[in-house]
């Protein structure tokens, strides 16, 4: 091989961005946004549709039966529907997810921008809350919220806002930093704006895709975390239903159903794969590089 | 050239990955089709479930055959096949046990079974349901059953090396009439302790103030454990190691993990063929509170011997553990009763009508058909089979709309707290009773969790409104008085439910003058028409306890008595190791 | 003991760095860690007081005496104020001192400690290894294709596999297995279709994508049915250690370790990837290149080399994973760690020992990172160049 052609090839590595040639056609990127829709109505509709019964309904000719077609997902120890169950446990998995990120964005965020815009004393007492909460592993710390209060759903709750704060923080502070970085930003300073009009009108607006993105990552990981504590037996208690607590009622007699384990595990992991794809997408999009956040 | 070479490489890796994909999902299907034959047995209500197994054993003779013969042998190689020598036994346990300190311990099903491999009773119950002694030579009693002679067998020591005398007897059934709960059992001797008298070396008497014709029945258990001086002059004895005189010693106890028992050499029991007892080398005992890991471990054939008393898993024991080759034991007749512990003490179910009308709330056969299908349903506290069965008590049947008239004449109380551990199959349960109080009367209940340790806490000290127990297995009514006399109804009571009722303490105060069954029937039947009339608990069902072990475990169960009968196979879920063996 | 050991190392730690990088650098970075240490154990003694009503009652259970009561309350410094009762537990630690479980008769946590830390640290050890044997072969290859041009599979392919698929789905029976292999599969093959093939690098990527959305919990279950269950190629019989012979240590730890590297393995992959997409950019490589050198010999010493610091960051980082997983997977393998000890205390309301486990875990969590940093800073001059500005 000649030189010439080593150099051209290394070029060509060299100008191949992260992740493929040229940008595909993003059917995935579509599918992982038409599941999530998907979900969030039918979670939101729930009851309203045809589809779903009462997911408390007893049945004793139907109990632990799978999957057929009047029980989608089959039906859970007292013959109740899983599918309705799935779907009924949807909306406060769901939910305590979406809450747990707005939290995290509301008071994370604004932590992170403050830190991020002002350094000084703010970053640094910022920075010492972020490393204080982020040096407990998110799952023993949620535990450990839990089981010193009680099992209800304010504290779940609660528990992932904690998670979800300080990781939303340490993103948006870095993001902030590169942004104030930026030539319109020192040329909006030197122009004489204001400091707070500049930090939300030139830094907000370009820290919120960053925001966005993690956001999206943020509401997986919290998903994550609630249904690993139901699956311990530590989150909301019966007869509240979620994700995580389905799949520790199947689990109790796995082998007659491992249906309640699996099926809900599958649309707990596709919506956390979408929820991850789309954030990644994001990044790639916003062409944000998580390493050098 | 090159570019055509990485063409065809590139033809093969697409060929590659369209092959994998179909072989992951054809490998997938394959298992997944096993999974679904054992769904459909399992799944199906007990009447279709029995048809199915037929079709499946007629459809597959070869496994069929297999297995008949495997049920067959299991009687037979009893005395045909020697038994071999060594060996270590996994057991798996419901719950850990937080002390060997009998006297004041609550020593239930998981922590008896350890114990009867360590220390030997001062009698047995035989198959036929009769006493004998077992580490006694003899045991009399006088004509109004007051006063009771023990002979202790000459020649039997203690893991230590100490001898088991009279004077260890004498010590052993003074620390347990000293102790928190066994002191309740010997409540009635006539001075406490001091009536326990040696009059021999070997030889011990104990007197009390009224008639207690149990109380030979009362030491094949428990109160009747042998132990050794040594251990009841350890200054740390609620956390020490057990010393008995039992076919095994205990070596390791790793609170949480396992409880290791080792051979004892020197056991004073020979086989009929003169071979010294036991033939294991070791037990070890495995506390696994979570019954389906428990199920999955024996599938596994990760340990021998288990005890389930899930009423949901019976057709599984019954069906394809057998099937596959597993030993299931045939335990006694007598049966432990589940039921709804409600605590009469106390309010809201202090009140008579408050409780007739929760029951007539209950559905039980609904309760049966989801928690425990293939169980009996139990109007009683007495098992079929034991003294005292009544088919029909008059226990109130499930008629909401009595049940809410009643609750409307006497008002609704404010909340009703139903008592749960945390264990998952019982929080099943506990959403079962609340949804069915809730949606059928109108009741305002609540779920209160609490780990498995604390239930028997909470039993003891009465605080608690109503939870899930099971208990009376004894086979005999006399055997109950402490749970149910009120003279045991006071501060840490034995009388859980804190039932107070005079005619009740009369008919148990009846039992215990007499060793005679019909009378005992009788009296038995009396009682269980009394607790119907007074709902002072719910009855649910007789309990299905299942003692499944692997194929090439034989002898679980046997135990052969000095007189050469066999001890009663397994009672509520606790049976012997003694003599069990493992083949290969 | 052991805690006089790691003093002592800290302390020749902290000599070193302000040997090599001056006081200043040593003061800000250790004393920041100190800091963090500080405020995390005292929060977490502080979350003691917020348990509704009296933490010993709940602790001592149901039948507790009032004057074990008492008992507890003073021992625990509940009596007094925050910072005392902090400060006492303070003291009680550094001397030896974890306190205990009640329900197991006092035995002391550091007894329950020394029995159990060993088996996790094995599981972090062996899934580690795992992990890493999975990423960085995985992440080599998939930066080595990266680079490559896309391959384009035929559009036909899908809908046919898809259909193929669902064809031996319907005929062998919709299996639980099935669905979930599907799900996994389809998703993989859907998305490698369309971003052009399956070259080497979107493969790996998507597979670490997918394994990193996949709770733990599901991917423990799933493996525990299919190894343990289905097939008996693990024996949940508890923990082996080593001196009951090797054969016995591993096969009864494999799976649990298995589940757990397998759980932590994308963040290296994709991280161990990204990195050395990056490095093949730099200029270096082109050079080395153009020297002639093989691409073996660049990928191995050029690439690899930097990214190799960059591994060990995420190795710190990765405690916290670590963890997390371990609680899990000691819960679903019966598996007698310290995982399986904490859900025990959390189920049993020892909260006592639940506040002494959770400080110690970020005690060891902040320790590692800090002295990974520091290192690692110390090491390289840029790094702390940049850190002074």
């Amino acid at each position: 091989m000649s030189n010439a052609a080593a150099m051209a090839e290394a070029e060509a590595v060299k100008a191949v961005p992260v992740g493929g040639r040229k940008e595909p056609r993003n059917y995935i990127f579509w599918f992982a946004v038409v599941w999530l829709v998907l979900v969030l109505l039918i979670t939101i509709f729930g009851e309203w549709l045809p589809i779903v019964d009462d997911p408390n309904e007893r049945n004793a000719d139907t109990i632990k039966k799978g999957p057929s077609w009047d029980n989608w997902f089959g039906t859970a120890t007292f013959g109740q529907d899983v599918f309705s169950r799935v779907v009924v446990g949807g909306r406060i998995s769901l939910r305590v997810a979406a809450i747990g990120t707005a939290v995290g964005i509301g008071v994370g965020g604004t932590l992170g921008l403050l830190a991020g815009f002002y350094r000084g004393w703010v970053d640094s007492i910022v920075r010492l809350i972020i490393n204080v909460t982020l040096s407990i592993p998110a799952l023993l710390l949620v535990i450990f919220i839990v089981a010193v209060r009680d099992q209800s759903l304010f504290w779940v709750v609660f528990a992932v806002c904690i998670l979800a704060i300080p990781a939303l923080a340490r993103i948006v502070r870095a993001s902030t930093l590169q942004v104030a970085e930026r030539e319109y930003v020192k040329a909006a300073e030197v122009v004489g704006a204001k400091r707070l009009s500049i930090l939300f009108r030139e830094v907000l607006p370009n820290v919120m895709p960053t925001m966005i993105s993690f956001a999206f990552l943020t509401t997986g990981i919290i998903l994550v975390a609630e249904s690993s504590l139901s699956f311990l037996g530590l989150s909301v208690e019966a007869p509240t239903i979620t994700w995580g607590s389905i799949i520790a009622e199947g689990r109790i007699s796995f082998q007659e159903t491992p249906h309640m384990v699996f099926l809900p595990a599958v649309v707990l992991f596709l919506t956390v794969l979408s929820l991850n794809f789309i954030g990644d997408q994001l990044l790639k999009r916003y062409d944000i590089r998580e390493s050098a956040l | 050239m090159q570019q055509d070479r990485g063409r065809h490489a590139s033809t093969w890796m697409r060929l590659l990955a369209v092959l994998m994909a179909v072989t992951f999902v054809a490998a997938a299907c394959g298992s997944s089709d096993d999974g679904g034959d054992g769904e459909a047995t399992s799944e199906a209500d007990e009447q279709v479930a029995v048809d199915e197994a037929d079709a499946e054993a007629d459809a597959d003779v070869e496994a069929d055959a297999e297995a008949d013969t495997d049920a067959a042998d299991e009687d037979a190689d009893m005395a045909s096949v020697d038994p071999v020598m060594g060996g270590t036994l996994t057991y798996l346990v419901e719950a850990e046990t937080d002390t060997w300190d009998i006297p004041g311990a609550n020593c239930a099903v998981s922590c008896i079974t350890i114990m009867r491999a360590v220390a030997d009773p001062l009698t047995i119950i035989n198959s036929d349901g009769e006493v004998e002694p077992f580490v006694l030579e003899s045991i009399e009693s006088n004509a109004d059953f007051t006063m009771f002679t023990m002979t202790m067998r000459d020649g039997i020591l203690f893991h230590d090396g100490t001898p088991a005398d009279g004077a260890a007897l004498q010590r052993s059934l003074q620390e347990m009439a000293s102790g928190l709960l066994q002191g309740q059992v010997l409540v009635d001797l006539v001075e406490g302790p001091d009536s326990v008298v040696l009059v021999d070396p070997m030889t011990v008497t104990v007197e009390f103030a009224k008639p207690y014709s149990t109380f030979p029945r009362v030491v094949a258990e428990r109160t009747g454990w042998l132990i050794a001086p040594a251990f009841w002059d350890d200054p740390d004895r609620a956390g020490a190691l057990m010393i008995g005189t039992g076919a095994f010693r205990m070596a390791e106890w790793t609170r949480g993990e396992q409880t290791v028992l080792e051979r004892n050499p020197d056991y004073w029991r020979t086989d009929a063929n003169g071979t010294q007892l036991p033939y294991l080398d070791s037990v070890v005992f495995r506390p696994v509170p979570d019954v389906s890991t428990r199920r999955a471990t024996m599938e596994a054939g990760d340990a021998d011997v288990n005890m389930d008393s899930f009423g949901e898993n019976k057709a599984f024991w019954n069906g394809e553990w057998l099937d596959n080759g597993g030993n299931l034991l045939v335990p006694a007749p007598p049966r432990e009763t589940t039921y709804l512990l409600i605590n009469n003490g106390a309010p809201p179910f202090d009140d008579p009508d408050l409780r007739r009308a929760v029951a007539l709330c209950t559905d039980r056969d609904e309760y049966l058909e989801f928690r425990a299908p293939a169980n009996q349903k139990a109007n009683g506290p007495f098992a079929e089979g034991a003294l005292g069965f009544l088919e029909d008590t008059g226990f109130p049947e499930f008629d909401p709309e009595a049940g809410n008239a009643l609750l409307d004449e006497i008002g609704r109380p404010e909340l009703i707290t139903y008592g749960t551990t945390n264990v998952p199959s019982n929080l099943l349960t506990a959403e079962l009773f609340v949804d069915m109080w809730t949606t059928n009367c109108g009741l305002n209940v609540q779920i209160d969790q609490f780990d498995q340790s604390e239930l028997i806490t909470k039993a003891i000290t009465g605080q608690f409104e109503v939870f899930l127990w099971r208990n009376h297995g004894q086979g005999n009514p006399g055997l109950e008085e402490i749970w149910w006399h009120s003279r045991h109804a006071e501060g840490l009571a034995l009388n859980f439910g804190r039932i107070i009722e005079p005619d009740l303490d009369t008919l148990l105060d009846a039992t215990w003058t007499t060793d005679d069954a019909a009378e005992l029937d009788a009296l038995g039947q009396d009682i269980n028409r009394l607790f119907a009339e007074n709902v002072n608990n719910l009855w649910l069902n007789f309990t299905e306890w299942a003692n499944p072990y692997q194929g090439n475990v034989h002898g679980v169960g046997v135990l052969t008595l000095p007189s050469g009968n066999f001890a009663q196979t397994g009672l509520a879920g606790r049976t012997w190791v003694e003599e069990a063996w493992i083949e290969g | 003991m052991v805690l006089v050991i790691i003093l002592v190392l800290f302390a020749l730690l902290a000599a070193w760095v302000v040997r090599v990088a001056g006081a200043r650098f040593a003061v800000k970075r250790l004393g920041g860690a100190v800091l963090i240490l500080v405020i995390v154990t005292f929060g977490t003694t502080l979350m003691l007081r917020q348990v509704p009503g009296d933490p010993c009652i709940t602790a001592l259970g149901t039948g507790a005496s009032d004057e074990a009561v008492a008992e507890c309350t003073s021992e625990r410094g509940l009596d007094d104020s925050v910072v005392e009762q902090y400060t006492g537990w303070v003291g009680d630690v550094v001397t030896g001192d974890l306190g205990f479980a009640f329900y197991k008769n006092r035995e002391p946590l550091s007894d329950v400690l020394e029995d159990r830390a060993p088996r996790t640290a094995w599981l972090f050890l062996y899934s580690q290894l795992i992990a890493l044997t999975v990423a960085v072969p995985l992440g080599i290859w998939a930066a080595y294709q990266s680079g490559r041009a896309p391959r384009g599979v035929p559009r036909w392919i899908l809908p046919v596999a898809i259909a193929a698929l669902l064809g031996v789905a319907v005929v062998g029976g919709w299996g639980i297995a099935g669905i979930l292999t599907v799900s996994v599969l389809v998703p993989i093959f859907v998305f490698n279709g369309i971003r052009g093939g399956p070259s080497g690098d979107s493969t790996v990527n998507t597979g670490a994508f997918v394994l990193l959305s996949i709770p733990v919990f599901v991917l423990g279950e799933t493996l525990r049915y299919f190894f343990a269950i289905k097939n008996d190629w693990y024996d949940l019989v508890g923990y082996s250690p080593w001196n009951e012979g090797v054969g016995a240590h591993i096969s009864s730890i494999w799976l649990p370790a298995l589940v757990l590297g397998l759980a932590v393995s994308p963040v290296y992959l994709r991280l161990l990837r990204a990195d050395m997409v990056q490095n093949l950019q730099q200029d270096f490589v082109a050079v080395a290149k153009a020297k002639g050198m093989s691409n073996r010999h660049i990928l191995l010493r050029h690439v690899l080399r930097p990214s190799t610091l960059t591994l060990l960051t995420v190795a710190g980082l990765n405690i916290a994973q670590l963890v997390n997983g371990a609680i899990v997977v000691e819960f679903i393998f019966d598996f007698d760690g310290v995982g399986s000890y904490l859900i025990e205390a959390v189920a049993r309301r020892e909260f006592f020992a639940v506040q002494t486990l959770v400080a110690l875990v970020a005690v060891l969590f902040v320790v590692t990172n800090t002295v990974i940093d520091v290192v690692y800073t110390t090491v390289d001059p840029r790094v702390r160049a940049e850190d002074e500005k």
